[in-house]
């Protein structure tokens, strides 16, 4: 563990104005988002990301860490009260929380949400703050072989995030390795797929890749499917307060979804959705009524969502230490600290352990501003279930651009986001995930140069000779057979 | 045959697919440089994804071939859909033309038409609180310069 004046130390970092002014603001927006049917906490965070240039690290870590927190939560609010989850990874809150709420207990329902969000989410971020820098000591050892190989790990995500065909997630991400590849070769300096545009040189921005992929296809998609009903949504809340007594009881349920949710957060690819339905699956199985569950239980809600929010800080864990995303919003956060100029890997974390501790307070403040507007907020909810998505959709649109335009103060960015949007439109309706496309644009850039500086002194065989690269390749084979079986129960 | 294909969601997005596979191998096979002074080639890379790529799309097309129950091409409600992106083009190039506050407004009035809104209240006043509201944020809060 590190320096403990390191951890007070980035507490008074935290706790300035200008920084922590921003915690509300975008926990806030990522319940919004992560409430609003279509949209989701990764839209928030992508179309926010822009907005960060000019702000100093800490103001933007407080932005986006709080729209991740508040968005993680938030999908719970529409899985119980329209029993339409704002995400996968609450899907299993649908199952206890919206029979909760149809019996006039919806304020109850959202309360054992929020509650056990916020246990689960500080738990988690408890977990980052021991673990990344033991994961960030190991990392320090590695080389190119090794660094390939935790790209594929990272591409073992795609088994999380394929839906329905697994094919078809191969598919995407290899397209989104390939658009990685546009602009100069990063060994010889060849320009490759330029098609003899200058503004190609460079490669396609990360940004408007992620805004258009994230945001431009929800708003066409949105366009598509519009005026088709969001299902009856309970409007009756009578704000309650988390009973302690009843959640002290329940401490091994909360500390075992929330390890849980750590662990399966902190191996790229496996994400939310199976944390969840695992620690409900547990939750189900020790409990002493399991044939109560599925009925309005609110063990069955508080498994699922202390779990699905301890991954919060369990995917920052191989973000942090090795650079590669563990779902899809933290990919997006990886561009986001990337374009403040910190490089995610072992370096980072085991030199500048205070950034570290700066996350750690960060998501803590953030989960705890999270339970005040869910606890608050609760009567609110039907009204942002109720979006008026004639007045959404182009403030939505209009955010696109104007974030597409001040990443690189181009024209063509913004040109490349709508060509990219509805390049995903058309992807998605075939069924082919957007998501997917964007992690192999994030990875393309670990994976080729690592691939072919591996091969350059040696052969093939390194990748499985050196002892780190072939456990992490298999760990790589693993986690995809593992999501495979998973994801074949879960549907 | 060829019908069957053109009718099946599957079918036609793995021909697509197989088709830009086919293409960008050939691309890179000609286009990029195949010399290598040490380790792999550039064009090497990119060509194993189009191989990768083909092959999934391959795939694809074969599956939907043999599956007896053919998957229905998606729901498109074309009217909408190519007005919206024929508007967010169109603000593209008007951005450039013209300026942030003016494209913005120009560019919701239309959106909103587009998807329903009459209210002459909500026509006015949401793009132009919108759009000022986000020019000087971007501008004063978050010193971005907009157009």
């Amino acid at each position: 563990m590190g320096n403990f004046q390191d951890i007070i130390s980035a507490l008074g970092q935290v706790l300035t104005l200008s920084t922590i002014m921003w915690i509300p603001f975008g926990v806030v927006v990522g319940v919004i988002f992560g409430a609003a049917p279509g949209l989701t906490a990764t839209t928030a965070v992508a179309l926010f990301t822009p907005m960060t240039f000019y702000l100093p690290l800490n103001a933007s870590l407080s932005l986006l860490l709080g729209i991740y927190c508040g968005g993680f939560y938030a999908g719970s609010i529409p899985a119980i009260l329209i029993k339409t989850p704002g995400a996968p990874g609450n899907a299993a809150t649908t199952l206890d929380g919206h029979p909760m709420a149809s019996k006039g207990k919806a304020g109850e329902a959202l309360t054992h949400s929020v509650f056990s969000s916020w246990l689960g989410g500080t738990i988690g971020a408890i977990a980052l703050l021991i673990f990344a820098p033991m994961l960030g000591r190991v990392a320090l050892r590695f080389g190119a072989p090794e660094y390939f190989s935790v790209g594929m790990l990272g591409l073992a995500c795609v088994a999380g995030i394929s839906g329905k065909s697994m094919l078809k997630g191969i598919v995407s991400v290899t397209i989104g390795l390939v658009l990685a590849t546009i602009g100069m070769d990063p060994i010889v300096g060849n320009f490759r797929f330029t098609f003899g545009n200058t503004y190609l040189l460079g490669g396609i921005a990360l940004i408007p890749a992620l805004v258009g992929l994230f945001a431009i296809t929800e708003v066409i998609s949105k366009v598509n499917f519009f005026g088709s009903d969001d299902g009856t949504i309970i409007s009756n809340i009578k704000m309650s307060w988390p009973d302690l007594k009843f959640y002290w009881k329940s401490k091994v349920l909360i500390l075992k979804s929330s390890a849980i949710g750590v662990f399966i957060g902190a191996v790229p690819g496996i994400g939310p959705t199976i944390a969840s339905w695992m620690s409900y699956n547990e939750a189900k199985r020790t409990s002493k009524y399991p044939e109560k569950f599925g009925t309005g239980v609110a063990e069955g809600i508080m498994s699922s969502e202390a779990s699905n929010n301890a991954v919060t800080g369990g995917a920052l864990i191989p973000l942090l230490t090795l650079g590669v995303p563990g779902d899809t919003v933290t990919a997006v956060l990886l561009s986001a600290l990337m374009i403040q100029g910190l490089v995610p890997g072992p370096t980072l974390v085991v030199n500048n352990y205070g950034l570290v501790a700066t996350i750690l307070w960060t998501l803590i403040f953030a989960n705890i501003i999270m339970l005040m507007v869910g606890l608050l907020g609760s009567r609110f909810f039907p009204y942002v279930l109720r979006t008026r998505w004639q007045i959404m959709l182009p403030v939505i649109a209009v955010l696109c651009v104007t974030g597409g335009y001040a990443s690189n103060n181009s024209f063509f960015d913004v040109k490349m986001l709508m060509i990219i949007g509805a390049v995903g439109f058309f992807f998605q309706q075939f069924d082919y995930p957007v998501a997917p496309m964007v992690l192999g644009l994030i990875l393309g850039p670990i994976i080729e140069p690592n691939f072919r500086r591996a091969l350059m002194g040696s052969d093939w065989t390194i990748f499985f000779t050196r002892p780190f690269s072939l456990g992490i390749l298999i760990l790589t084979v693993a986690t995809v057979a593992f999501m495979k079986l998973k994801m074949s129960k879960v549907q | 045959m060829v019908k069957n294909i053109l009718r099946d969601k599957d079918c036609l997005s793995g021909l697509v697919v197989l088709i830009f596979a086919i293409a960008g191998y050939v691309y890179s096979e000609v286009k990029i440089s195949s010399v290598a002074t040490v380790g792999v080639a550039p064009d090497f890379y990119p060509k194993l994804l189009f191989i990768v790529i083909g092959g999934c799309g391959a795939a694809t097309l074969i599956q939907g071939i043999r599956r007896e129950q053919k998957k229905n091409m998606p729901y498109f409600n074309w009217k909408p859909v190519l007005t919206t992106i024929g508007l967010l083009v169109g603000y593209a190039y008007l951005l450039q033309l013209t300026n942030f506050i003016i494209s913005s407004i120009v560019f919701m009035v239309a959106f909103m038409l587009v998807l329903g809104e009459r209210k002459p209240l909500n026509l006015i006043s949401v793009p132009v609180v919108t759009s000022l509201l986000i020019y000087f944020l971007f501008s004063k809060a978050f010193m971005i310069m907009l157009p």
